[in-house]
């Protein structure tokens, strides 16, 4: 009875079932019973060494319904939702490897490998397996609906060391054909004061794929590395002469440098010269690859960036050299002397400046001085005519309007002084002071001083030593003073621009009138219209004025304002570094 | 007396023979010690920091005031090289090749050699330094001893170091002395260092040895002076500006008996009558400047030398020139006629018993007599009347001489001059008679 009641139940819940299922759509429910122990037992496989594994669960994808055979859609659709899957597993492979790599790849170029890696019939997949493949068709009473989806639910297997050997290219080396000198002399010399040395480790450039022979690229390599050589050189010509440069200029001469390149590099070598070849999926490619060196002579090419007009700051600044013995009791040493002016006349030289050396200028300073004043530069007696000749150099004292003298022949004066000269605790020290003044808008300004020291043991009889510390010293000073110098102009040149356009108050000092004529003078410059009356120092026969321009300017300006006067004022002087024109000297 | 002490018992014997072994052994030790002693004492200083660099050794000198030369020293010099060359240090001789210098001075102790070394860096900072003494039984007989010739070399370089950087031309006025600071005798002992003083100086960049008729304005004038007290000599040399003004000196002392050489008189033989003579020079008396020199460099003369004088007056000037002799007789050779004022043009030489000298035929030493004989020179602006001057002339000989003394001479010439003050030479020449 039980058993007749408990069928007759389940006929009447099919029944019921069938019954509504006719009526309208059903979802299907299954009650499962699930084991813990299938749950813990995984079934996908693990990430290892070797393999990475992409898993894919439910992965939906749409069943075409323009194809009407449904197993044929459904095929297709599954076909697709694999391709899909398996960029996906190199993606994400792709991805790890790149991320690890010590050249990573960029995201475009990886996407493009990745593209191509799926693209290719490659051994890059060990394993492909799907665990579940489904339909999503929906069940009506007696018939299947057509599916919507595949579902697919598996694994790839990726060969990590196969993808990433396509990622990265693997490379072979042939070594070409280079001496074993050649090989074993990789030592590259160091720069010197004149040689540049441009080295180049492991430069390489790609062989055209269409390329008979290696032969062109590695011509058209070492040329390259020889044009970047004298750019570098250029470069360090030009920062060690600190100039603003024209880059036009610059890089046309260094054009030119490079045609005439046999002219400035002095000596080359190629340490190690190879080939590479690069076995990639997309077939071998070749790269020569040079290491080496190129020594460029910066003296040469210094002079053809100056000629060429590539560099021309400092070299416009006519350098002259002026030198005073000051050592307390002990005459002039003209060997001392003459290391001193030569070594320092050498620095600014080195450094670009226009030097202006004194027997160029000497026959002119004769001239202007009458015979008896000049009778020592004749003398036989080597010293007498050493010491006429030092007197004749230093313009500024020799010459009554010496400063104007000087800015005939020069921009940059550099005054040369040795302070002392002696032993003391039988060490043989020498001490000179160098200074720097720059005649800029008419008048002479102290740029930059500085003060060095040096000592040799003294040893009898001795002067080399004495010439070697001398030597040292000069130097030494010079180069401290160039920088100076050089750092003082480049903020003067910013100074100055603003300077010229703003109105600066000259004092002109008139001191031979009387004080009836300093009077009459005052009121007359106070009707002048090119500049402004500040005001007047009676006592001091001194008359202030603001004037827009150089102090030349105003001179010129005055004295020709003055001309029709009947006062005589004399010849107008400029006070070195000050904003003062003195008039009195006839 | 090593046989006596045979005689005592045999302790005494055993001692004797220990004491006669200690003697001789260091005696035989001395040779070669001291070298030793040095070489460890500059491989002291040479520590490993020092052995990458180049050294230059400094030659060795006497740190004390006196600044003396000892010539040992540059033996302890070539020892210190020797063994830091031994220890694989690298030694240049150019200090501007140097990285580092080694100095080493030493101070006389009673004991012996008190020797001083410093390693200095370029700048002359000291890294290092050592001290060590060298006692005399160890340092090698006469380690202290010095010739002339060490003396002017000592004085030579002293000249050197304070001159260092210039060159200056000298005339070596020469050495003269005594035993009191006014006392002018001059003798072999200066004509030796004369010569030594010459041959040193002019292998010195630093002076320049000119001829005493060079016309150059801006030459030096160097003196010497010695003084004898005792058994000690102390030399002085002043080197000088033509105006007098002193631009150096040196100086040192030694004893007589260890560095004159045996027959070197310090006296000239005539050295009472020469005394009689000594006067000081007034180069600018009257503002006249008279440049005077004889025709042996050395002043030395001998028998049938012939003697040349020559004067320069640097302005138009009267001159007189006389001739003192070993016995104090003093003879006018410039003018030799009454008639002639003495008169000299500005800058040009006179030469006195030259061939050109149309007065006095010639003047010939003889070796009559020997010793130091001088010739003074006066010079006025204006003419200096013979009469007042003690000179007669004698019949046949072509100069008029003088029976009185030197004083006479001088209180004639300030007569002849009309001055009340005593008048001195601008210029004198001594010259030795042997």
């Amino acid at each position: 009875m039980n058993l007749t009641t408990s069928q007759l139940s389940k006929s009447i819940i099919l029944a019921i079932s069938l019954m509504l299922m006719a009526g309208c759509q059903a979802n299907k429910t299954t009650a499962i019973q699930l084991n813990e122990a299938t749950l813990l037992d995984k079934p996908f496989p693990q990430q290892n060494e070797k393999q990475f594994i992409y898993n894919f669960e439910d992965h939906k994808t749409a069943v075409s319904e323009d194809i009407e055979d449904e197993n044929e859609a459904v095929k297709k659709a599954a076909q697709k939702a694999v391709a899909e899957l398996k960029i996906k597993a190199l993606r994400q492979t792709a991805n790890e490897i790149n991320s690890i790599l010590v050249r990573p790849l960029s995201g475009k170029e990886l996407d493009l490998r990745i593209k191509k890696a799926a693209s290719i019939n490659a051994n890059f997949i060990d394993e492909f397996k799907l665990l579940e493949q489904e339909t999503d068709s929906t069940q009506m009473l007696f018939t299947t609906t057509r599916p919507k989806n595949v579902i697919l639910t598996g694994y790839f297997k990726i060969n990590r060391a196969a993808l990433k050997s396509f990622i990265v290219d693997t490379v072979k080396t042939v070594t070409t054909s280079v001496s074993e000198k050649d090989v074993l002399s990789v030592s590259v010399p160091t720069s010197t004061k004149n040689t540049f040395i441009a080295s180049f480790n492991n430069v390489t450039k790609r062989v055209p794929d269409d390329a008979v022979n290696h032969e062109a690229t590695r011509t058209k390599l070492v040329n390259e590395l020889k044009l970047k050589a004298i750019n570098e050189a250029a470069d360090e010509v030009n920062h060690a002469l600190s100039q603003p440069m024209d880059f036009d200029e610059f890089n046309r001469a260094i054009r030119k440098a490079n045609k005439n390149f046999s002219d400035y590099i002095s000596e080359w070598k190629l340490t190690n010269q190879v080939v590479d070849q690069k076995n990639t999926y997309l077939g071998t490619t070749e790269s020569i690859r040079l290491s080496g060196w190129f020594a460029v002579d910066k003296t040469k090419l210094r002079r053809a960036l100056v000629d060429g007009r590539a560099i021309t700051t400092v070299a416009k600044y006519r350098t002259y050299v002026e030198a005073f013995w000051n050592v307390e009791d002990k005459d002039v040493n003209p060997e001392v002397m003459n290391v001193v002016i030569g070594n320092i006349e050498d620095q600014f030289s080195q450094s670009g400046y226009e030097v202006v050396e004194f027997e160029r200028i000497k026959g002119d300073l004769v001239e202007l001085l009458n015979r008896d004043e000049v009778s020592g530069i004749y003398s036989s007696n080597e010293l007498e005519r050493f010491n006429a000749n030092l007197e004749l150099r230093n313009i500024d004292s020799k010459f009554e309007n010496g400063k104007r003298i000087l800015a005939e022949y020069a921009d940059l004066l550099i005054g040369v002084t040795i302070n002392s000269m002696e032993v003391s605790n039988r060490m043989m020290k020498v001490r000179l002071t160098v200074n720097a003044t720059l005649f800029e808008n008419g008048e002479w300004m102290k740029l930059a001083s500085t003060d060095h020291t040096g000592s040799i043991p003294y040893v009898r009889g001795d002067t080399e030593g004495l010439i070697a510390i001398a030597k040292r010293v000069a130097l030494s000073a010079a180069a401290d003073l160039e920088k100076k110098a050089r750092k003082q102009i480049s903020l003067r040149k910013t100074k100055e621009s603003i300077k010229l356009n703003e109105e600066r108050e000259f004092a002109l000092v008139f001191n031979t009138i009387d004080s009836n004529s300093f009077s009459a003078l005052r009121k007359t410059v106070k009707n002048g219209s090119d500049w402004v009356y500040k005001g007047a120092d009676p006592k001091n026969k001194i008359i202030r004025l603001g004037y827009r321009g150089q102090i030349d300017g105003l001179s010129d300006a005055i004295e020709d304002f003055l001309s029709g006067s009947s006062l005589k004022l004399g010849t107008p002087e400029f006070s070195s570094g000050r904003n003062r024109i003195i008039f009195g000297k006839e | 007396m090593k046989y006596m002490f045979l005689k005592f018992d045999n302790i005494t014997k055993i001692l004797v023979i220990t004491l006669l072994s200690v003697g001789l052994s260091a005696q035989t030790f001395a040779g070669v010690a001291w070298d030793k002693v040095v070489a460890n004492f500059a491989n002291e200083l040479v520590n490993t920091e020092v052995q990458e660099r180049r050294v230059f050794v400094r030659p060795v000198a006497d740190l004390s005031k006196d600044q003396v030369y000892l010539p040992f020293s540059d033996r302890i010099g070539s020892s210190v090289v020797s063994s830091l060359i031994s220890s694989g240090i690298q030694i240049t001789n150019n200090p501007a090749d140097a990285e580092l210098y080694l100095d080493i001075g030493f101070y006389q102790t009673p004991e012996g050699l008190s020797l001083h070394g410093s390693v200095l860096n370029q700048d002359g900072m000291e890294i290092i330094n050592n001290s060590a003494t060298l006692i005399s039984i160890v340092l090698p007989k006469n380690w202290n001893s010095r010739s002339l010739r060490d003396i002017s070399y000592e004085i030579a370089g002293k000249f050197d170091e304070q001159l260092a950087g210039q060159r200056v031309n000298t005339v070596i006025s020469g050495l003269t002395g005594g035993k009191s600071n006014s006392d002018e005798f001059i003798s072999d002992f200066t004509v030796a260092m004369n010569q030594y003083m010459v041959e040193d100086l002019n292998n010195l960049p630093s002076i320049v040895v000119k001829d005493k008729s060079d016309i150059n304005q801006q030459i030096y004038r160097l003196k010497g002076k010695f003084r004898v007290s005792g058994n000690k000599v102390n030399l002085n040399y002043k080197l000088s500006k033509s105006d007098g003004t002193v631009i150096a000196t040196a100086s040192t002392e030694f004893t007589m008996s260890a560095s004159i050489p045996q027959g070197m008189s310090m006296y000239p033989s005539n050295k009472n009558i020469a005394k009689n003579t000594f006067d000081n020079i007034n180069p600018n008396e009257g503002n006249i400047s008279v440049a005077a020199w004889v025709n042996h460099e050395s002043a030395v003369y001998r028998d049938g030398d012939r003697l040349e004088i020559s004067i320069r007056p640097d302005v138009d000037a009267y001159i007189r020139v006389f001739y003192v002799t070993v016995d104090g007789t003093i003879c006018q050779i410039k003018p030799i006629s009454e008639k002639d004022s003495g008169f000299l043009s500005a800058g040009t030489i006179h030469v006195i018993g030259g061939k050109a000298d149309n007065e006095l035929e010639e003047l010939i030493i003889t070796d009559e007599t020997i010793g130091q004989e001088t010739i003074k020179i006066f010079a006025s602006l204006t003419p200096i009347e013979e009469r007042f001057l003690p000179i007669k002339r004698v019949e046949g000989v072509d100069y008029a001489c003088t029976d009185d003394d030197y004083k006479s001479l001088k209180i004639g010439m300030a007569k002849a001059l009309q001055k009340r003050r005593n008048i001195h030479p601008v210029n004198e020449i001594k010259i030795l008679v042997k």
